[in-house]
């Protein structure tokens, strides 16, 4: 089933690269007419089927062919989308809304449906407001992260039937603000303010298969200060640290909980991508200081190679402020928000495309 | 609304000069005896008043003329101590920090009164042309004249601007030229009536297209581009009206009109950019001193300021709903200050002062909450001074309330603030004398501090600077023909209580979080030759050492390296030829290395530069009076285009000229 589907990408991808060559010229998206420079801040990205997926703050999902690396659908969803997911044939996304919370408008409060295919909207479902992160479950439901607005409106996780689009409420039971989801558990953690704007972290584990919930899920002892994001390469769950103004820590532990590597970091670590013998963390870097990294950390003998983007391409930086990598096929993508551009590299970081919009 | 200068400009001018010259009746010779007040006459740039008990350097018009300086900015990179963060062009933003304790420990008088920024705190120094300027001064720490407002015994340091005050009736027209679409015309009429009274009126108008090429570095691979989005037009008007009515007081009026639309271009991207920011200004003021001589020992002074002032700023990008984001800001200001001065004896004397200001801002945005500060400042100072010793100590108590539409949530800060200083010369026939100060001042959280969105904080306390200054100064002349005047001064600084935006997750909040201690050394020199054939050659040079150290977090990696921006090194040269063909300077700037962020590490190293400007004048007398001042400047002559903040570049090599009539 899935060698029909990829042939029958393939050939539309044919199709599609020989009808769009030149595209890099024309402004337009042939077979939507929607115009190129409607899309602006990429965020997240997500791979199926030969195309990458990837959400843009200005409130569209682009589709990325990995063949030609070029744009070659998009579809208008919410108010400025964060994350995305696959379950089954359809795209998953989360419409933050979040540039409009001084506003009237104020946060968003939708997940666009995408059916792939078709490559169109077809539903939108109303959850909490100022949803961040979405994330499927191997049996295809959606764990979705409202951050709420920080104030009386609180963080909610919610879960998702992908067929009904029911949401259930599962914060009573398990919430959290970051997440990540590996073998059939999510694993995040909490941030609760109190009302002199104290600061406490909570880590908690949600069982989706069995339902169970669990706090603190390091067995191990090991306390982290500044906690910023919690990610997963595929294999390690990983914590990574952050205080803003300097570069950041990032802790690796096993899925029993345990600590496996700590290492330093760029600023503001935010993702993973493990290469068996590898893994590369993206830095995400601080506005207008042009220091996005990429941090390389060689699993056998624990070496870090910070801005290893740089040294593997002579110097040319990543960008701004980075926010998403993802791994696809014999391909290594980042999305660079703040400089509207995706990064497509060789599995050593090495550029060989970049998809400019 | 967009300020088409061709059009007002010639119907501005002409209406003004009607009104000008139809007064041009009788002017009564019968001039009121006045008592000048002593004025310390330099003829050097940069010079360091040597008998003050705390570092000053002024600069005078002539001075500003001979080194080709066009706006505020210009001037205080010159001096040493002071450090202006540039953010680029013509209409970018420049604000000063005295010895790395940030340019919120500034205050800025404008003839007397400070100028007024509680919303952000800061003062945009950029938009101060020097046409109208008589003398500029930057004094750190507490300055020896005791009897002024009290508001300026707060701050850490305090840049005084003084405008020209009228001395004969005159006209002055100036245009200007520069590189990137600069173009600028100024005109000034000043008039000395009878019994007392003159007046002097000021006109500027100028524009910049401010697209400067500019190199950028990305890895291996350099791009020649453009700056884009980095224009700006302005007007500025003001009008003073002066009364010197001899024993019974004098009186100075003013009114100020500053209008601005700019576009920010931001930092620099190495790749693409979506977005595009633009910044309307609209500020107005109206102040007004009265001095009055009630005794022989009894000096009384009253002032009173009101203060408008309105921003508007736009981002377009195409993430907000809408396509852009308007910011309003709208702000109004009351103040009056009431005070007065007793001499005691032959030697001292006292101060008392007391000021009052009211402050309110209003803004756009959805959850506005519109704050309002009252703030009470009063300050008791006394002085001895004699030709030998002059020693100098004030208390300062404020008082500040500041109120919120939510009255939940509202805000008190009381403190006391004490300084001392002391000058001695030891040998009374050797002009070298010793000094030693200290200063307690702070910087009370702004509104955007307290109130911005969900970032403010209203429990914040003001942030605590102390001043520790020991210095040398000698002035003397040379034989004849020379003088030299050099200063050295040692100083140990501490911050606390730094008012910072720290992060917790996913939202900043303002906290009292930062301690940072500096240390460092400045030094001035000035020298002066006059040569026969009328020639002169004028020396200045400054040299400081900082180091600038954050000691807030011992567990977090920036504990003990250098804090953002702090160069560890910088100083200043310039030379000046005087003479009857052609007047020529030469400027020199050198700023050592520094770190955009915290972290003292490779990635955050912003390099040194140094920068060389060339400035030459001749002034012809055209018979009956008029003057005609031709002057231009090379600047950058190097083209070399640094950061003075990382990844707002400056322009590379460009040139200014102007005529300037006098009549």
């Amino acid at each position: 089933m899935k060698k029909t589907i990829i042939k029958f990408f393939a050939a539309m991808v044919a199709f599609g690269f020989t009808a769009c060559s030149g595209d890099d010229e024309t402004p337009f998206i042939p077979s939507t007419g929607l115009p190129l420079h409607e899309l602006s801040t990429p965020r997240y990205m997500e791979s199926h089927g030969g195309k990458v997926y990837a959400t843009f703050f200005s409130g569209h999902v682009a589709r990325i062919d990995t063949v030609s690396l070029t744009v070659d659908g998009m579809v208008a969803v919410g108010r400025n989308p964060e994350k995305l997911t696959v379950s089954g044939e359809k795209l998953f996304v989360a419409n933050s809304g979040g540039l409009g919370w001084n506003s009237s408008l104020g946060y968003d409060k939708t997940v666009s449906v995408i059916d792939i295919p078709t490559f169109i909207e077809e539903a939108k479902i109303d959850v909490a407001a100022n949803p961040a992160n979405i994330l499927s479950a191997t049996d295809g439901s959606l764990f979705l992260v409202s951050w709420g607005n920080y104030q009386d409106v609180p963080n909610t996780l919610q879960k998702i039937d992908p067929s009904t689009y029911d949401v259930a409420d599962i914060s009573s039971v398990a919430n959290m603000s970051e997440m990540c989801y590996l073998n059939g558990s999510l694993y995040g953690l909490l941030s609760e303010y109190d009302e002199n704007w104290n600061n406490t972290i909570t880590y908690k584990k949600y069982n989706t298969v069995t339902g169970a919930a669990s706090s603190g899920w390091i067995t191990d002892g090991t306390t982290i200060p500044n906690p910023y994001k919690v990610f997963t390469d595929g294999k390690y769950l990983c914590i990574s640290t952050s205080d803003y103004v300097n570069t950041g820590d990032v802790y690796l532990f096993t899925e029993a909980g345990t600590l496996a590597a700590k290492f330093g970091a760029g600023m503001g670590p935010r993702k993973a991508v493990n290469l068996k013998n590898r893994v590369y963390v993206l830095n995400e870097g601080l506005e207008n200081t042009n220091n996005a990294s990429l941090t390389m950390y060689n699993v056998a003998d624990g070496a870090v190679t910070n801005n290893c983007f740089k040294a593997v391409n002579g110097g040319v930086g990543i960008g701004d402020v980075a926010n998403d990598i993802i791994v696809y096929g014999s391909k290594m993508y980042i999305s660079v928000s703040a400089d509207n551009i995706i990064w497509v590299t060789d599995l050593n970081a090495k550029i060989i495309g970049k998809i400019e919009l | 609304m967009q300020i088409n200068l061709l059009k007002i400009l010639p119907c501005a001018l002409c209406i003004w000069f009607l009104c000008g010259h139809s007064a041009k009746a009788q002017v009564a010779d019968s001039l009121s005896s006045r008592r000048l007040e002593e004025l310390e006459v330099v003829s050097n740039a940069v010079v360091s008043a040597s008998d003050a008990s705390v570092p000053v350097q002024s600069m005078s018009s002539d001075d500003i003329e001979r080194l080709g300086l066009v706006n505020a900015a210009d001037a205080v990179k010159r001096m040493s101590g002071a450090q202006v963060q540039d953010y680029g062009g013509i209409g970018g933003l420049k604000t000063v920090s005295l010895r790395g304790l940030g340019a919120n420990h500034t205050a800025v008088g404008y003839d007397g009164v400070a100028v007024s920024e509680a919303n952000s705190g800061q003062v945009d120094i950029g938009r101060f042309g020097l046409d109208n300027v008589e003398m500029l001064s930057l004094v750190v720490g507490q300055a020896d004249d005791i009897f002024m407002p009290a508001r300026f015994y707060a701050s850490a340091g305090m840049l005084n601007i003084t405008t020209k005050r009228p001395s004969d009736t005159s006209t002055m027209v100036k245009a200007q030229g520069g590189s990137f679409g600069f173009a600028g015309l100024s005109a000034r009429r000043e008039r000395v009536f009878g019994r007392g009274w003159s007046y002097s009126a000021f006109l500027n108008a100028q524009r910049a297209d401010g697209d400067y090429p500019f190199e950028l570095v990305n890895g291996s691979v350099a791009t020649k581009e453009k700056r884009k989005d980095s224009d700006v037009e302005s007007l500025n008007a003001e009008l003073n009206l002066y009364g010197d009515f001899g024993s019974r007081g004098n009186v100075a009026a003013k009114v100020y009109y500053y209008k601005s639309e700019r576009g920010l271009p931001g930092a620099v991207n190495l790749y693409k950019k979506n977005n595009s920011e633009r910044l309307w200004n609209d500020d107005f003021f109206v102040q007004a001193k009265y001095k009055l001589p009630v005794t022989e020992r009894l000096l009384v002074q009253a002032l009173a300021k009101y203060n408008y002032s309105f921003s508007r700023y736009v981002e377009e990008n195409r993430n907000y709903a809408g396509g852009s984001q308007t910011d309003k800001n709208t702000q109004h200001d009351y103040y009056a200050s009431l005070g007065a001065h007793y001499t005691i004896a032959k030697s001292i004397s006292v101060a008392l002062t007391s000021d009052v200001t009211h402050s309110a801002l209003r803004n756009n945005f959805i959850d506005g909450n519109e704050p309002q500060r009252l703030n009470s400042q009063t300050v008791l100072a006394a002085q001895y001074k004699s030709t030998l010793f002059t020693a100098t100590a004030s208390l300062l108590a404020t008082y500040m309330k500041d109120s919120f539409k939510d009255k939940s949530k509202a805000a008190e800060n009381k403190r006391l603030s004490p300084a001392l200083s002391f000058s001695w010369q030891p040998l009374p026939s050797f002009p070298l004398r010793l000094r030693a100060s200290f200063k307690d001042g702070f910087r009370v959280p702004t509104f955007a501090d307290l109130y911005y969105l969900r970032m403010g904080n209203t429990g914040l306390k003001p942030e605590r600077a102390s001043q520790y200054n020991v210095g040398i100064t000698c002035s003397t002349a040379v034989g004849s023909a020379g003088y030299i005047s050099l200063s050295v001064d040692g100083y140990y600084n501490k911050v606390k209580d730094k008012i910072v935006a720290l992060p917790t997750m996913y939202v900043w909040r303002m906290q009292n979080y930062g301690r940072v201690r500096m240390k460092g050394v400045d030094v001035n020199l000035s020298a002066e030759v006059a040569l026969p054939a009328d020639i002169s050659l004028l020396l200045d040079a400054t040299y400081s050492y900082r180091h600038t150290v954050d000691y807030t977090n011992p567990e977090s990696k920036n504990y003990g390296h250098q804090i953002p921006y702090a160069p560890r090194n910088t100083g200043n040269f310039s030379l000046t030829l005087n003479n009857r063909w052609v007047n020529i300077s030469c400027l020199f700037t050198v700023v050592g290395k520094r770190y955009m962020l915290p972290q003292n590490i490779v990635e955050n190293e912003i390099p040194s530069y140094v920068e060389h400007s060339v400035s030459a004048n001749r002034e012809f007398g055209l018979g009956r009076g008029i003057r005609l001042r031709v002057q231009g400047e090379l600047l950058n002559v190097a083209d070399r285009n640094y950061d003075i903040i990382r990844y707002y570049p400056m322009p590379g090599r460009s040139w200014r000229i102007s005529a300037c009539l006098t009549f």
